[in-house]
């Protein structure tokens, strides 16, 4: 990946948010990415930006003060809208004791805070927005090792739990408030050559004042869903619906609810340490 | 820097010289390659060279995506024709299909690899009624709802406002013929039918016959395009000249037939790029007898040829001549002259000039992302499309 | 003596897939790559169909001698013709008139 930009804030960024990452050589490059102001009026009235893909624009500039998350969604964009080698999942993935977890989540789910918190508890981070499931029917996911996009008063929540994390700076999102990127962990980095096995498939949904519940919930509907939160179920074909039928096949399938972030940690703990971890009773509700 | 101008029309010229790229030279061909959407034809053609061993990892990774994206074009394209074919079936008339879709299903080299962004077809216009309201009864709908659009293609242009699939997303433009009726020149539409050739992978269905279908090819690339994909239009005229003409060299057919249908600059065009871009071996007879069927002299030939030279390199900042930015918007505003009568043309590119921007006050800001479930959701609506 | 009747099958490409503790079944279709969950009891009206065409009574009868609660649901042959439009709407299955003797 290659990146120009005339923004101070994006290269700062950039250069923080992937600041464990190794240089690639410059000889060939995946994706040669611009993040731009444009000139003439925009740059000096409501300032823009625009990212770029060998110059050619996918999107509409954004308000300046996005740029950083522009660069993180654009790097999201190039992968998803190219890369035909994995079936790729819009879900985080962590990983203990060798177990990963898939959780796919319609935005607002919590999703994102949930895997910062368990990133900093001692899981290893895959990815916080894509999980890219193998082909070759190993029921493989393969880690990116990306920051984690967090919003609002999940930003705060994280860095007082756990004051080691490391984020980049607050941008200021002009309609649903801010976005902060947190950095992948350093040994989750150091380890982005790795692959893990899937063992769950969770459906995380936070909900305020809910008890911490986690539910089975059926495989049929489980594919289902995933293929429907997948940017190359189509293009794939077969070959893709076998990975998502073996993936569910090896998986234990939950709804999970929570709103205490402490027991939603100490559950996922139980469930990769073989301790049985309390299931509730009945169906959960399909967000269908 | 050994190539001056653009590597990936070297290699597509003479696909042996991927054997001497060095990585930094790769990059910059996948670049191209992407930009003019044809990852997956050079995939096709180093195959067919036996060159994909010489190809290292890396690029080689998005040559091979781009074969697999072509792959499941192709296999959706079968799929489409087939229902189409069977919406269409009351009609009683001939389906001719155009283009991209034609090659594939026709098994023509020109269709290998290659991408679709949407389906032709022509009927005859006097069922053009009709198959509109066929289509519509099996889940098509018009895209173009604007008013001063609708009336736009159903007066002036050779086909209807194109139309979208509401369950799988396809795009597909019914034409009654090849050029619009307004153009400069217009083909009998009741010739190109004449013509017609059944296709093999989809009974029922027709292409073009050759020379109409490289003429359409050519019409289509220098008379109706706005150029934005011109390198892999061209190369598809190359394919086809390649595939079958060279070996019948039958080549007088085809400049007759550019005579009866009004067609001879396209031709001349197309055989002239073929040959200084690809090395296509047309005639030095051929060319002459091509260029004695032009009506003008040397020197507007040659401003011409100036513009379209521009115009048929990727638009990428690698591959830009000298003033290929003035020959990109002439070549845009010739399109449209070619298409219409000057009377029509000014107010049609006023109103477009205009309206976007009139829009803009009283619609509410642009739809683009705030947020990154905004984002999200508007991957969402691209994946699916 | 041969009889023309309209018989219901399974659209061409579709594959049943199912979980031996799970009622409903996954129909994905290999050619256009529609994926659908199919709840009992429907997704025992496939199950037939997958063996052969039916007309809607001939799998009225086959209902009736199988199992199974959801099935109790299906009171009549319209009732079931209903059911099998639904899946028709959503692609799965389709009428043809085929020649059997």
């Amino acid at each position: 990946m290659q990146v120009s930009s005339n923004i101070g804030v994006v290269l700062d960024g950039a250069r923080l948010l992937y600041s464990d990452r190794e240089i690639a050589p410059p000889d060939f490059v995946d994706f040669h990415i611009a993040l731009t102001r444009p000139f003439g009026l925009r740059r000096w009235w409501r300032p823009q930006v625009n990212f770029r893909l060998d110059g050619h624009a996918p999107f509409k500039p954004l308000p300046l003060a996005q740029a950083l998350p522009m660069f993180e969604w654009g790097l999201n964009w190039c992968i998803t809208s190219h890369c035909l080698d994995y079936l790729i999942i819009h879900a985080a993935v962590v990983e203990k004791n060798g177990q990963a977890l898939v959780m796919p989540a319609p935005p607002g789910s919590g999703k994102s805070t949930l895997c910062a918190a368990l990133v900093c508890n001692g899981w290893r981070l895959l990815s916080d927005e894509l999980a890219l499931l193998k082909l070759d029917g190993s029921g493989g996911v393969v880690p990116l090792a990306r920051p984690v996009c967090l919003k609002n008063e999940s930003v705060s929540l994280i860095s007082s739990r756990f004051p080691d994390a490391r984020f980049g700076p607050l941008c200021n999102d002009t309609i649903k408030g801010d976005v902060a990127h947190m950095l992948a962990p350093a040994d989750s980095v150091y380890r982005v050559g790795e692959a893990a096995t899937v063992q769950a498939v969770i459906f995380p949904r936070y909900i305020k004042g809910a008890e911490t519940q986690l539910w089975l919930r059926s495989r049929a509907y489980t594919l289902l869903e995933l293929a429907k939160q997948s940017f190359n179920f189509h293009v794939l074909g077969e070959q893709a619906y076998q990975v998502l039928r073996g993936v569910v096949d090896q998986s234990q399938c939950y709804d999970f609810h929570y709103s205490d972030l402490e027991q939603a940690l100490q559950l996922f703990d139980d469930l990769v340490e073989e301790r049985e971890p309390a299931l509730g009773e009945g169906d959960s509700h399909y967000a269908l | 820097m050994p190539y001056k101008s653009c590597l990936l029309l070297e290699v597509l010229k003479s696909p042996s010289l991927c054997g001497q790229l060095r990585l930094p030279e790769w990059d910059l061909l996948i670049r191209q390659a992407r930009i003019a959407t044809m990852m997956g034809r050079l995939h096709v053609l180093l195959e067919q060279h036996n060159l994909l061993e010489k190809v290292p990892g890396e690029p080689l990774k998005h040559l091979r995506w781009g074969k697999i994206m072509a792959d499941r074009h192709k296999a959706s394209v079968v799929r489409e024709l087939i229902s189409l074919r069977d919406s269409l079936a009351e009609l009683d008339e001939p389906v001719v299909v155009l283009k991209g879709a034609a090659y594939s299903v026709a098994g023509l080299q020109a269709g290998v690899g290659r991408l679709f962004s949407d389906i032709d077809i022509l009927v005859p216009k006097t069922v053009l009624d009709g198959a509109e309201e066929l289509l519509q009864m099996d889940g098509w709908y018009t895209t173009h709802l604007d008013a001063y659009d609708q009336r736009y293609y159903r007066q002036w242009m050779h086909e209807l406002p194109p139309m979208r699939h509401g369950k799988r997303g396809t795009e597909l433009d019914v034409h009654h013929n090849i050029l619009p009726e307004t153009a400069v020149v217009t083909p009998n539409a009741r010739r190109l039918f004449e013509g017609r050739v059944p296709l093999p992978e989809v009974e029922g269905l027709w292409r073009l016959g050759n020379e109409d279908l490289v003429l359409h090819s050519a019409s289509h690339l220098f008379f109706d395009g706005e150029f934005t994909s011109a390198l892999r239009d061209l190369d598809d005229i190359n394919s086809l000249l390649s595939e079958l003409y060279l070996p019948t060299g039958h080549w007088f057919d085809l400049i007759s037939r550019a005579g009866q249908l009004g067609l001879q600059y396209p031709l001349y065009l197309a055989l002239h790029y073929c040959r200084e871009f690809f090395g296509l071996a047309v005639p030095d007879g051929v060319m002459s007898r091509a260029r004695s069927e032009l009506p003008f002299g040397d020197t507007r030939l040659r401003l011409g040829l100036w513009i379209m030279r521009r115009g048929l390199m990727p638009d990428h900042e690698s591959c830009a001549l000298r003033g290929s930015g003035v020959a990109r918007w002439m070549l845009y505003v010739r399109s449209h002259y070619l298409k219409m009568p000057l009377r029509l043309l000014v107010p049609h590119l006023l109103h477009k000039a205009l309206a976007p921007k009139f829009e803009h006050i009283f619609k509410p800001e642009d739809s683009s992302p705030r947020t990154v479930d905004e984002f999200l959701t508007q991957l969402g609506r691209q994946k699916r499309t | 003596m041969k009889d023309v009747a309209a018989r219901w099958k399974l659209v061409d490409g579709f594959l049943l897939d199912g979980w031996s503790d799970e009622a409903e079944v996954v129909a994905y279709n290999r050619l256009s790559g529609d994926l659908h969950v199919v709840p009992p009891p429907q997704c025992l009206f496939l199950k037939h169909l997958q063996q052969a065409p039916l007309t809607t009574e001939e799998l009225f009868k086959k209902l009736d001698v199988s199992d199974g609660e959801a099935v109790h649901s299906i009171v009549s042959v319209r009732g079931l013709d209903s059911r099998l439009e639904q899946l028709a709407g959503l692609g799965i299955v389709v009428q043809s008139r085929c020649v059997c003797d």
